[in-house]
């Protein structure tokens, strides 16, 4: 294969690296001997992505400045993991779980250490008015849940609720990220959704009762 | 309501699909599945939000500002001559020159007779080279398909060994270049949470060895870390 290095940006046989998809770019990388080639691919492969990632981790975390370190790590575990990389997947789904990961694990124990309890604290005493999920015991009642949860839930609230509870993601960070513009942000569908689903557990539960 | 019961519902079941498969679900049961599921559906919605390119002014503002960052400190830094004058190497070697300059002064003051090693050793002082890995290290998505490293000057090929944390080895193979690809086989042992450690060895034309790595550790990040 002919290699012709053309600095600032190489070229790889009569293509440009930069006209190449990320996965070629990949290809290549991990086909070329030469540590400087090798540099440059890798790094017009993060170049592309850079306002990706670095719009991503501002939205989780909230500051700038954070944002900025998770995303160096971010590229720098791309790096490391580089090899890893299936060809024939998507380097952007690659990169976004470990954007998604890195970012999430990083917040969560940052909120560990906040008010994050608090806030749950709160949300938990708002909705103490129900003690019927003392039905659902029983892993097989699982799905019954969340058969409730898509029936009486809207899809934010759903949204909201998979991602706080599923994803453990803290509350101000899905705010950003799904970009909510109410005053309480993700707080109030949580609180609301909580409320929709004790009520459909009570029907449910009285349902049950009946003779 | 318990949040316990909240996140055992809403935590991913073993038939939810990965991101790859997110985007392209392939059987009508997994566009089934995905229709249905809150949290397949969430988490498009979350890639959906990765890929947006929808921002105020002012998060453009920053965001701009990060990858300008990024650019000027790029993860892997292109080798070349000017990068060997480091200020900290440049101050590593005057300070090595200093005091080099000072010894021989003061020997030269002292009038002191050359010590002349007489033990006959013939064995060379050189002290062997470190081969630096490349990857994989720590928390890695998937098994690696391959192990990289630096090469190393001299080397005509290298040994890999996989080792379990007790130091055991797992598996070890030669090569002539600084990359290995792993067996399927081997592969299968980098099971989700398990930690492995994975050397190097440079060896000369004669098998001698004349640089190693330290054993680095990785491991396939736990399921529930993905």
């Amino acid at each position: 294969m002919e290699i012709v290095i053309t600095f600032p940006g190489a070229r790889i046989g009569s293509m440009a690296a930069g006209e190449l998809p990320d996965e070629e770019l990949i290809a290549q990388y991990r086909a070329e001997g030469d540590q400087k080639v090798r540099a440059q691919l890798v790094n017009e492969l993060f170049s592309r992505h850079y306002k990706t990632v670095a719009r991503w981790c501002y939205r989780v975390s909230g500051d700038a400045q954070s944002a900025a370190d998770l995303a160096q790590d971010v590229f720098l575990k791309a790096y490391r993991n580089l090899d890893s990389f299936r060809i024939n997947a998507r380097f952007t789904t690659w990169l976004y779980t470990i954007s998604k990961n890195h970012c999430l694990s990083e917040i969560k124990s940052r909120a560990a250490q906040g008010n994050e309890a608090g806030e749950e604290a709160l949300i938990n005493l708002a909705d103490a008015t129900s003690g019927a999920d003392q039905t659902l015991e029983r892993e097989s009642d699982l799905a019954v849940m969340r058969q409730l949860l898509a029936e009486s839930l809207d899809e934010t609230e759903r949204t909201v609720m998979t991602l706080h509870y599923g994803e453990e993601m803290p509350l101000d960070a899905i705010t950003r990220v799904l970009k909510l513009a109410n005053a309480s942000g993700a707080k109030a569908y949580i609180v609301s959704a909580r409320r929709k689903l004790n009520r459909a557990m009570e029907r449910l539960q009285a349902k049950r009762m009946a003779p | 309501m318990s949040e316990e019961i909240l996140r055992r519902a809403l935590k991913p079941t073993p038939v939810c699909l990965t991101e790859e498969r997110l985007l392209a679900p392939e059987t009508d049961i997994e566009k089934q599945h995905v229709a249905s599921c809150a949290r397949c559906q969430a988490e498009l919605k979350l890639m959906n939000q990765f890929f947006s390119e929808e921002s105020t002014p002012e998060e453009e503002k920053i965001v701009n500002g990060i990858a300008r960052q990024l650019k000027r400190k790029p993860v892997v830094r292109i080798p070349g001559w000017k990068s060997w004058f480091t200020l900290p190497r440049l101050s590593a070697i005057s300070l090595a020159m200093a005091s080099l300059l000072v010894v021989v002064s003061l020997r030269m003051t002292m009038h002191e007779a050359p010590v002349v090693d007489e033990s006959g050793s013939t064995v060379s002082n050189f002290r062997s080279g470190v081969v630096k890995l490349i990857a994989p290290l720590g928390d890695v998505v998937v098994a690696p398909q391959a192990f990289t490293w630096e090469a190393v000057a001299n080397a005509a090929r290298y040994r890999v060994n996989l080792l379990e944390v007790d130091q055991n080895i797992v598996w070890n193979a030669e090569i002539n270049t600084f990359s290995m690809v792993i067996p399927e086989a081997v592969r299968a042992k980098m099971v989700p949470a398990k930690t492995l450690l994975w050397q190097v060895e440079a060896l000369d034309a004669s098998g001698k060895v004349i640089a190693s790595s330290v054993p680095e550790r990785f491991r396939v990040a736990p399921i529930g870390d993905k």
